[in-house]
């Protein structure tokens, strides 16, 4: 990779995982899956599948804030503080830029996955150990291929959030944006589905027909990462679907920052 | 600064004048239109400058002159609405154009979490500085700017002036051949400034080319080549050195009043006069200080004081913008 690129991405890095909101989100989801391990108890069948489901869901959930309060501010104090000026006093192009940050920020995504996935596991082993009888059908494999979802996941959230920086001026619309692209994302399949099936139903004009049908290719489909409940059951993965989930995130990432430098080149940084 | 750090200012830079480096901008211009408003306002209008290899020129200038927006069209943070700039014969757009260019903006803002090593590290791998040299360029350049002790601390905990230190250290780490500097004195201490001027000074015996803004007038007449003064996007003056020298074997008449005879005449013999509200400043060659004086008595005119000229840049400046004012 270009040397400069990936000094640019190990300072984003740096910057990020050591920020105080890093560790208070991390405490956080921590404290989710250490409660799993009281409430789990009060459950009296199918105890592997309330456990993992706790533990992915605080995994999402720690991965989602660090998205939307870490990557945001990453982004956008660069912009606001005028960091960016001493930053492309060097000869960096925009894209370059732009891929920079997008690499820090998947890997203080990945970095933030991995420790809470860690964490996870114990949690995940101290429940096993202490209920073995409910674990018949509990598969590792499944909860790390659920936890790998999650990162592409992220890190096509971290494309959305590099997108939206370049596109406002402003961190708080970053952050509408973001989160507005997670909610439509996780819900654009079954709203489509829904219509397709209730076609004879629902009488809908061709213009919102028009405006779904556009927003199911626009917006990425992020319930095609949500592999908790397969996991939860034991259920393995196969291996061609990781595969064309990841195939997705990698080219819907790069197109979002191919479209993120063509905007950002052109803008003008008063 | 002591010895020992002249010493070293010497010493930091390493690569030698490699010849076809300069600066050119020919009739830039840039409006800014306000978000709400749809106002436009003309930053920078008809803005020339040429700077030679191994040159410092400063830009001096009120508020809201332009001298910033001139240095972000160089570095290609903004685009000039017309005209052309040119950066080591590169367009300011062109990342290679900034490859043998360091800059300093103003008021630098860096990574709170980063130390001032862990930053200097990063601007030399991005303007990709041979992995040996990095490290000892770093120490001799955080001890050059009294950082050295500091160097390992996180960046938010730094004061204003160690953070223009640092600033400073992050535009000149590679050694580039030009060097931009928007108001590198700005909330630095007395010792800071001068170990600016030194820095500075230091570059151009290494034939490095040096274009800086900078509100402390004494500093900028005392080391540039050459001065632009800038009021309302406009370049009005550009000021060589020796024209300041002349300049300073000028006197400086203080009269308490300024008669319509007395300012004829004076105009007549091209001397400056200056107006205040509570006296006027006449500046003239020695030569005709006894004329001068004559006049005075003639109109009648209280002599407050006689002085040899300081800050002549100061006296320039302030007559420009009197000029520009509508």
């Amino acid at each position: 990779m270009n040397r400069r690129i990936w000094s640019l991405a190990v300072i984003t890095f740096k910057e990020g995982i050591r920020d105080r909101t890093l560790y208070g989100i991390g405490l956080f989801a921590l404290m989710i899956m250490g409660l799993s391990l009281v409430v789990t108890g009060f459950f009296l069948r199918e105890l592997h599948k309330v456990t993992v489901d706790i533990n992915i869901s605080a995994i999402t959930f720690g991965g989602l804030l660090i998205i939307f309060s870490l990557s945001v501010n990453l982004m956008s104090k660069d912009l606001d503080k005028r960091t960016i000026y001493s930053v492309l006093s060097k000869p960096f192009s925009r894209a370059q830029y732009l891929i920079g940050k997008f690499i820090g920020l998947v890997l203080l995504s990945l970095t933030a996955l991995c420790m809470l996935t860690l964490v996870s596991t114990l949690t995940i082993w101290a429940v096993k150990s202490q209920y073995p009888v409910y674990f018949k059908e509990f598969v590792w494999l499944s909860v790390f291929q659920a936890v790998f979802a999650e990162f592409l996941m992220f890190m096509v959230l971290n494309a959305v959030v590099i997108f939206f920086s370049t596109v406002t001026t402003s961190s708080f619309l970053t952050l509408l944006f973001t989160i507005s692209t997670y909610i439509v994302g996780q819900t654009v399949e079954e709203v489509v589905q829904f219509i397709q099936s209730q076609a004879q139903e629902i009488q809908l004009t061709t213009a919102v027909k028009t405006v779904i049908e556009m927003t199911q290719y626009i917006v990425p489909n992020l319930s095609v990462y949500d592999l908790k409940i397969r996991a939860a059951h034991g259920l393995s993965i196969p291996f061609s679907y990781l595969l064309s989930i990841t195939g997705y995130s990698l080219i819907y990432s790069a197109v979002l920052i191919l479209l993120a430098s063509i905007i950002f080149s052109r803008r003008e940084l008063t | 600064m002591c010895a020992d750090k002249r010493h070293m200012t010497a010493a930091f830079t390493g690569n030698s004048n490699k010849g076809f480096m300069h600066l050119d901008i020919q009739s830039v211009a840039k409006t800014f239109i306000t978000s709400f408003t749809r106002k436009k306002i003309q930053a920078v209008q008809d803005f020339s400058l040429s700077i030679d290899p191994g040159e410092i020129f400063g830009i001096v200038g009120p508020n809201g002159a332009g001298k910033s927006t001139v240095l972000k069209m160089l570095m290609g943070f903004i685009r000039p609405d017309k005209g052309k700039i040119s950066l080591l014969g590169k367009q300011p757009g062109d990342p290679e154009s900034r490859e043998h260019c360091g800059y300093l903006p103003e008021n630098p803002y860096f990574y709170d979490h980063l130390s001032a090593f862990e930053l200097l590290q990063f601007s030399a791998r991005a303007s990709d500085m041979p992995p040996h040299n990095i490290n000892p360029r770093i120490d001799q350049l955080l001890k050059l700017t009294g950082l050295d002790s500091a160097k390992n601390r996180r960046l938010r905990s730094y004061s204003k002036g160690m953070i223009q230190r640092a600033g400073i250290c992050f535009a000149l780490v590679h050694d580039p051949n030009i060097v931009v500097l928007d108001e590198p004195m700005s909330g630095l201490d007395p010792l800071g400034q001068q170990m600016v001027v030194d820095i500075i000074l230091d570059l151009k015996k290494r034939g490095k080319t040096v274009l800086f803004c900078s509100h402390i007038l004494s500093d900028v007449e005392r080391i540039c080549d050459r001065t632009g003064i800038m009021v309302h996007g406009r370049l009005r003056k550009i000021l060589q050195k020796n024209e300041l020298l002349d300049q300073g074997n000028s006197v400086r008449i203080v009269a308490d009043a300024l008669t319509p005879e007395l300012e004829r005449r004076c105009r007549e013999f091209g001397w400056s006069v200056l107006t205040k509200s509570t006296h006027v400043t006449i500046t003239c060659p020695r030569e005709h200080l006894s004329d001068a004086l004559t006049l005075c008595g003639e109109e009648k005119v209280r002599i407050i004081t006689v002085d040899n000229t300081v800050n002549t840049l100061e006296q320039i400046f302030l007559q420009t913008v009197k000029e520009t004012e509508p």
